[in-house]
């Protein structure tokens, strides 16, 4: 399974979202906001389960976090070049 | 108050950082004792000039005190709030000799220090939390307060100056990273203080009993105790007379297990049990209370966050 729809099945279970089925969210839509409208609790529980689930730690020090966090997509290249940075 | 650009409060945090640097001077110059006449001077003067905040007082004190509010009560609740603010200077310039702190429960805190062991400790608008920080900071207690800054930066700035170590430990709310870094504390054995008055952390709230009505309260705490799997303690810190304060840190929740069915009905029984809680230090304690607003409305006006002197923090 692409890492793309690891992470919307992620967002769904992890946030307990009831009336979002993880095929329904857009790789490319916002996530906080307008888009799915999570908050900053979810995005602490996300982090939370992407770290458990991928074992790619999301630190407060990282610049980019805004960026990280836009959409499924940027989550999910996050995840692949931290995990071959690790790998490498 | 709806519009909140013009009550007491808000315009207090119209003043310019001249004006608190000229306050800093004097409390230097003068020490606390001449303060203390000054504050209480300053405070006759707003309570006889302004007409909101002795509303909020009222509204506050009818309900906990169960007699008819006279003027000489809001006068002692609004002069309460002036001299616990002017303490908060004291504190900050870690002038601790200047006070008598008697503490309870700090021996949770103690236990939590040395077993490096994370947690969230939940305060309110109640008297001092400058009075906390500063016995938390002798014990060595590792505490950040996440909260809310911009409201009240002009405030800070010169509160930073006073104390830059300060600085450091507050997490400003708002955004991913203010939520990462309190995860960071947690689990690196740190305590993370909030308010659990006030919304801020993700605006969710629930309505539940509060001195004979209703008010909303923040769900945000136990959430985040929640996604961090760690205890919530409840700490306060009421100023008592003279130079005495009483602190006290009780535990609250061990862990808070939010089941999938019923996560709502299990986050508004914790807040319940802690407005409880926070009623009866009302009852005890009732001109500490600085929710100088409206606590009951619908949608409660923001200006008390703006310069309650706890929210600083």
């Amino acid at each position: 399974m692409p890492i793309e729809d690891e992470l919307k099945k992620l967002i769904v279970d992890a946030l307990l979202l009831e009336d979002v089925v993880p095929s329904g969210i857009d790789t490319d839509a916002p996530l906080f906001g307008e888009g799915l409208g999570l908050d900053s609790i979810d995005a602490l529980e996300l982090a939370i389960a992407i770290d458990r689930a991928f074992g790619v730690r999301i630190e407060s020090k990282d610049e980019r976090n805004r960026e990280i966090f836009r959409s499924v997509r940027s989550l999910a290249n996050h995840i692949e070049t931290s995990r071959a940075a690790v790998g490498s | 108050m709806s519009d909140s650009g013009t009550t007491w409060l808000g315009r207090r945090e119209h003043g310019t950082i001249l004006g608190i640097r000229f306050v800093l001077m004097l409390c230097d110059l003068l020490g606390r004792k001449v303060a203390r006449g000054f504050v209480r001077i300053l405070m006759l003067y707003y309570t006889a000039l302004d007409r909101r905040a002795r509303a909020a007082s009222r509204g506050f004190l009818e309900r906990v005190l169960g007699r008819p509010v006279r003027f000489r009560d809001v006068l002692r609740h609004l002069t309460t709030f002036g001299l616990v603010t002017l303490d908060r200077i004291f504190f900050l310039r870690g002038r601790r000799e200047l006070f008598e702190v008697s503490a309870r429960g700090s021996e949770h805190l103690d236990a939590l220090t040395a077993s490096r062991s994370g947690a969230i400790l939940l305060g309110a608008h109640v008297g001092s939390f400058e009075a906390l920080r500063a016995r938390g900071s002798s014990r060595g207690h590792d505490i950040h307060i996440l909260a809310y800054l911009d409201n009240a930066k002009k405030i800070n700035t010169v509160l930073a100056e006073l104390d830059p170590e300060m600085q450091a430990r507050v997490i400003e709310l708002g955004g991913i990273d203010a939520i990462l870094r309190a995860k960071e504390v947690v689990e690196s054995g740190g305590l993370i203080a909030m308010l659990g008055d006030r919304t801020g952390l993700n605006e969710k709230s629930v309505r539940v009993p509060f001195l004979g009505g209703e008010a909303a309260f923040p769900t945000g705490p136990f959430l985040l105790a929640s996604a961090l799997r760690c205890p919530v303690y409840l700490v306060f810190g009421v100023y008592l007379e003279g130079a005495s304060y009483q602190l006290w840190c009780e535990r609250f929740v061990d862990r808070v297990e939010l089941p999938r069915k019923d996560r709502e009905a299990a986050l508004e029984a914790l807040v319940r049990r802690y407005a409880v809680r926070l009623e009866e230090v009302a009852r005890t304690h009732p001109y500490n209370w600085f929710n100088l607003f409206d606590f009951w409305a619908a949608s409660p006006d923001r200006v008390g966050q703006v310069a309650a002197p706890d929210s600083v923090n």
